[in-house]
This record gives C-alpha cells, structure tokens and sequence, in this order.
C-alpha cells in the first residue's frame, strides 16, 4: 500500500503503523481471550484524534480524505479487526449526522463524537432484520414532541461500549426513521454478547428498547428515508471500513506467514521451496496486490466525489473480505498447530475473516446487486455494438 | 433552453444504468426502473454534475420521481445555493 501514496500519505501511515505496533498489535490476542477492548485504547485513539478522522475540521476533526481514512483503518486492521470496528460504526455514525443532520444536530453532536468524548454506534440489526432492514420491527411512535421506542436491536458493535445509538425503526409502523439516542435514556437495556467466533472484542450487544422516550429533534432526516438514503449512505463508509481493515488482515497473513515460510524447514527443505506453500504465498501476495488497487481505487472515487463510488466500494469490500477469509485459512495451514491456538495471532485473524463477509451488507449480498448490475451493463454493451453494426450495414 | 440540457444530462445518466425505455414523466423508483442503492449513486451524480449540496431538507420522493421532477429541483437547489 506504501508504494501508492504520495510522500506526505506516506508519512502520515507510517504514524498510524507505529501506533498499531505499539498499543494495538501486542495486545490484541489478549483483548480476544477477554473479550473486550479496555477503555484507555480506546482514549488513546481518541487522543490521537483518529476518531475524528474524516471529520471537518470546523468540528474538531482531522479532515481525512478518505483515502487516508483507508490507510489508517488498514493499518488498525492490521492489529486487531475488533478495533477497526470502533473506526466503523462510529465514522457510520458521525457522516451520518454530517449528512442528514440539522445544524443543531451537528453541533451539539459533532464536536463531542470527532474528539472521541462520546463513541457512537449504529443500531441497524434485529434478531429477524439483517439484510433485509424492511423487515424490522422497532417501532417509533410519536406522542407530542417525542417519540416512543420499542423494539430490540441485536449484535450491534460496540453496542457495550458507546454513548450515542443511531437507532432505525418504522414511525408508525410504515415510515422508517434513525434518531439518535443516548445510552442513559431510561428504558434502554444494553447487554454483551459474548463467544463470538470474530470481532470477540467488538463490545458487541443486545439492545432492549422498553418505552424508550426521546424528543423528535433527534431524528436524523426525515420519515421515510432512512432506509432509502440515511443506512445505503453510512453503510457505504462501513464498507470503506470493512475492506481497508480486511487489507490489514491480508497484510497480516503475508507478513506472519513470509518470514515463517523462509526459515521453516521440512525434510530438509524451507517450506517456501515446497510447492504447495509457495502456491499459497504467492496467491496471498497476488491478492494483497489486487485488494490494494481496488480499495484505492473506491477511495478516490469517492474522494472525487464520484457516483462510481458506490459500486467500486462494494467491490473493493466483497473481493477484500473473500480473499482475507481464503489467506487467513491458508496462513493457519501454513502454520499448523501454531495457527490452532487462540494465543497465536493467525487464529484471530481466521476468526475474523468470515466475520469481514458478513458484516456491512453480506457478501450475498453484494452477489446479488453486484452480479445482477454486470450481467444488465454487459447486455447493454452488447446491444448497442449491435445496433451500431446494423446501423454501419445499412449504410 | 436550460431546462432541456439539465433533463438531457440527467436522462443520459439514468439511461446508462436502466434497460427499459422511458421518458421525462417516467416514475423511476415507483416504477422498479432503479433500485433503492442507485438513489446514493443519482445523489452523488446531482450533486456533482450540478454542483449543488443535498441535505435533509432535500429528502422528498417529488424531488426524485421523474426526470422533470429531479430538473425542477436541481434548478430550485443551484437558485437557493445562489442566495
């Protein structure tokens, strides 16, 4: 990834690897035995001002572009998925806001999500709503200037750990709605999940929501578009998440497994000189490469504020994913047992491989839309060189 | 004169990504002409080819619903922006 950014990017990751290398990266298989990320990371990051990452600076944030937003989710993925997933739920969170919000919304939510003072999560999932967000049940009723909300949001990341949920639901039963609710309100239940195969340390929670009451200036948008603009516009910066920290974990299987492969010896022999393994090292490096070029390549177009976007995200993420689940498999056949213990870093990454293919819209999901928007693109190429032969002939 | 060149740009677009003919009344998303992830891609389009900024006072359905209705409002958005 070094290779392809300007001297000055350049600087600014080699900052963000020397942070994972010395708060992340050694802790990172303990935070998965535990089960939990401790709140002074947490605050460091903040101090550090990445949790304002692609924040304006009017707002106290740093004023990423997204491409060194990419480089730094990289660079946490690289150390520990289940931190990456504090960068992207609560950077869905804060453009959210920066979007659709009111001014006094921005305001009084901005400052205090950029400096880390309040983590934000997005609470989009529901025990029978995951792909599928039409099915949700939560419910929005309005009585006077508030709302009155029930319903339950499941496996929500960072859920355990964050001050502020966007929360979707129907207003009304019809109208779907995201409003911003703090973790105090009175009838919120929070409660952990626990034993997760990936993202173990991801605060991950159950949200009860019992005649939770919340004024109506903190909805974020308007009624009837939150699952049209408000969730495909924050997904879309999950999965620039999703795919750069899933780079990390690429980058983390090639640099655990490189030098093992060169020392390692079996009948006489470094393992790299073995067919197999240089077959599977030389697909990771290949796909490392691949994974790269199309993660740059959405976050330019998205720094270029390109409608292209969308699609180059959804394909950096969906090929990004794939092949961390293929390496992270292939890394712990390369190193054995070592790679079975839950101490040894390889078996992290493995875990949370498969869980980078389902979060941020499931990678059937992504078949689905993307697959379907080849084949029709493919059709229309081919009828117009029709027509345009046929044309030609006829002249 | 600038009405037609702002529907021609945006029926060009639209038509890049749709297979069904259709026309300047044609309701794009009631009819399943497009599907709710282009709504982000149309925005994104406006606002860049429009140089105009929507927000949340932008989100009503008539403001998308056919190539008029979007012409109307990109005209609407650049003269508020001009204020």
């Amino acid at each position: 990834m070094r290779g392809y950014l300007t001297l000055s990017q350049q600087a600014t990751y080699h900052a963000f690897i020397e942070f994972v290398s010395t708060y992340v990266e050694p802790q990172a298989n303990r935070w998965d035995i535990e089960q939990r990320i401790p709140s002074d990371v947490i605050r460091q990051c903040a101090e550090k001002g990445y949790l304002g990452a692609t924040m304006p600076q009017e707002y106290g944030g740093q004023g990423f572009d997204y491409l060194t937003y990419g480089a730094l989710t990289e660079a946490i993925g690289r150390g520990s998925i289940s931190l990456s997933g504090l960068f992207n739920v609560h950077t869905m969170v804060m453009e959210s806001i920066l979007k659709w919000g009111s001014q006094e919304q921005k305001a009084d939510w901005l400052p205090l999500l950029a400096a880390g003072k309040k983590i934000g999560a997005l609470a989009m999932t529901e025990p029978s709503a995951g792909s599928d967000l039409m099915m949700m049940q939560t419910s929005y009723h309005q009585q006077g200037d508030r709302f009155i909300l029930n319903g339950q949001k499941k496996w929500i990341t960072f859920g355990a750990a964050a001050d502020v949920f966007l929360v979707f639901g129907k207003l009304a039963g019809t109208e779907p709605i995201a409003c911003l609710v703090p973790k105090e309100s009175p009838g919120l239940s929070i409660t952990p999940i626990r034993d997760m195969l990936g993202f173990k340390a991801a605060h991950l929670a159950t949200l009860d929501f019992d005649q939770v009451e919340i004024p109506v200036t903190h909805m974020i948008g308007r009624p009837g578009f939150a699952i049209s603009y408000v969730a495909p516009y924050a997904l879309e910066f999950g999965r620039v998440s999703i795919a750069f920290a899933s780079l990390g974990l690429l980058r983390a299987c090639l640099e655990t497994c490189g030098p093992y492969v060169m020392e390692r010896k079996t009948f006489e022999t470094a393992l790299i000189d073995h067919g197999m393994i240089s077959h599977m090292i030389t697909d990771m490096g290949v796909d490392l490469e691949a994974a790269t070029l199309l993660g740059l390549e959405a976050v330019k177009a998205k720094d270029n504020h390109s409608p292209d976007a969308t699609e180059k995200i959804m394909m950096a993420k969906y090929f990004t994913s794939r092949a961390g689940t293929r390496h992270a498999t292939n890394a712990v056949q390369i190193m054995g047992a070592l790679g079975c213990n839950e101490h040894h870093a390889v078996a992290r990454y493995y875990r949370d491989a498969k869980t980078m293919e389902i979060v941020e819209g499931s990678n059937q999901i992504h078949q689905r839309l993307l697959g379907k928007e080849f084949a029709k693109r493919a059709k229309r190429r081919m009828q117009r060189s029709e027509v345009a032969k046929e044309a030609q002939e006829t002249r | 004169m600038v009405e037609t060149t702002v529907e021609l740009i945006i029926h060009h677009y639209i038509a890049e990504h749709v297979d069904e003919t259709f026309d300047y009344d044609t309701e794009i998303f009631e009819e399943g002409l497009v599907n709710s992830l282009f709504a982000i891609q149309l925005m994104t389009f406006l606002e860049k080819e429009f140089g105009i900024k929507i927000t949340m006072d932008d989100l009503d359905m008539d403001n998308y619903k056919s190539i008029h209705a979007i012409g109307e409002f990109v005209r609407r958005r650049q003269e508020r922006d001009e204020r």
